[in-house]
């Protein structure tokens, strides 16, 4: 082997075990949660909403069972659901209800938007799970002081198995 | 040349006129008389020569409401100097909790030119009923919340006239929701 080929072969099998490495951490951290945000609440309100992505890098579908804050007296998961009232309204491509015949745009939608407690939020294996506006979201009661814009809160979410995972988030 | 002219401005007015003709008056909506969060009686026909924004939502709601006031604090922006021409009723479908001063304390947080209003829950379901909105108070004994309120997220968008010409789903963005506001002060004007 000449000293080229000894170096290739160097840094290549550097670059594996630098990689085999990365995913044992990967999959031994299970889920890991980013992208975590808190939204400023209302004035008059020491409630609010909490959003994030939970990834979750092991072979096991797991799930969010609890959450609690030092920053607030209680946590609950909740998700925003879509209550039809009258399923016969047919939709339009016209989303505005400009002008067109479709008499349905001419009604307004009496579809509801209601927030109902869950009782977990599961993350499946080696997938994720996203926190968002209309969707899924972790309240946050009793806030115990009022936040800044940019202010960081800890969360911390136990799973099934268990395990806590920690979460940063910023208020926006 | 003249008769060129005569055939520009015919086609100039039939093409204003099948933009006016675009934009029907729809069958929902009519005046109405709610508390402000001034504590006023407040008309809806005193916005005569306003184009006026209705939504339906309540300060406890999270999601919805503030994503909702949040679009709007947008569009005001992009409006610009449009901006004066457009007035935002916000309606509360929670009376009980929203009460004016919570409704001044909590809109006063968004960039948006908007007037709480609440009422009795007569009064509130007479406005409710007349714009074909819905809503429904949901006990949630075992949250921190107590109840929740269901609430349908249509924005409607009324004339200088007080009449409904766009009605916004919740999915609408903000360039469809000036894009339609623009329609209706293009037609007032």
């Amino acid at each position: 082997m000449t000293i080229r080929h000894v170096s290739v072969f160097s840094f290549s099998t550097f670059v594996m075990i630098l990689l085999l490495g990365v995913t044992a951490v990967a999959q031994d951290q299970g889920v890991v949660a980013h992208d975590a945000w808190v939204r400023m609440p209302a004035p008059s309100k020491m409630d609010t909403a909490l959003y994030l992505v939970l990834e979750n890098h092991s072979s096991q579908t797991r799930a969010v069972v609890s959450a609690s804050s030092e920053a607030a007296a209680k946590l609950e998961m909740h998700e925003m659901k879509n209550v039809k009232k009258d399923d016969s309204m047919s939709k339009s491509g016209d989303s505005m209800g400009m002008g067109g015949s479709d008499s349905s745009m001419n009604k307004p939608s009496q579809s509801m938007m209601t927030m109902t407690p869950v009782s977990k939020i599961e993350i499946p294996a080696n997938g994720k799970v996203t926190l968002a506006p209309n969707g899924l979201h972790i309240m946050m009661f009793g806030l115990k002081s009022r936040p800044a814009m940019g202010d960081k809160i800890n969360v911390a979410l136990k799973l099934d198995d268990g395990s806590t995972v920690p979460v940063v988030a910023t208020v926006k | 040349m003249k008769k060129w002219g005569w055939l520009a401005t015919f086609c100039l007015l039939l093409a204003i006129g099948c933009r006016h003709a675009q934009l029907p008056v729809l069958p929902v909506g009519g005046d109405f008389a709610l508390t402000d969060f001034n504590n006023q009686t407040f008309h809806l026909a005193s916005l005569r020569g306003k184009v006026v924004l209705i939504f339906f939502g309540y300060t406890s709601c999270p999601d919805v409401c503030p994503t909702t006031l949040s679009k709007l604090s947008s569009v005001y922006k992009r409006l610009g100097d449009d901006a004066s021409r457009v007035k935002t009723l916000y309606i509360t479908v929670d009376p009980q909790r929203d009460t004016p001063a919570v409704l001044k304390e909590d809109l006063g947080s968004f960039h948006v030119d908007a007037l709480g209003l609440t009422g009795t829950k007569a009064e509130i379901d007479r406005v409710v009923g007349l714009y074909g909105a819905s809503y429904e108070i949901v006990p949630t004994p075992d949250s921190e919340a107590k109840y929740t309120v269901a609430h349908s997220t249509t924005l409607y968008a009324l004339d200088a006239q007080g009449r409904t010409r766009i009605l916004f789903p919740y999915e609408a963005t903000v360039e469809e929701i000036v894009r339609g506001l623009r329609t209706i002060l293009e037609s007032d004007s």
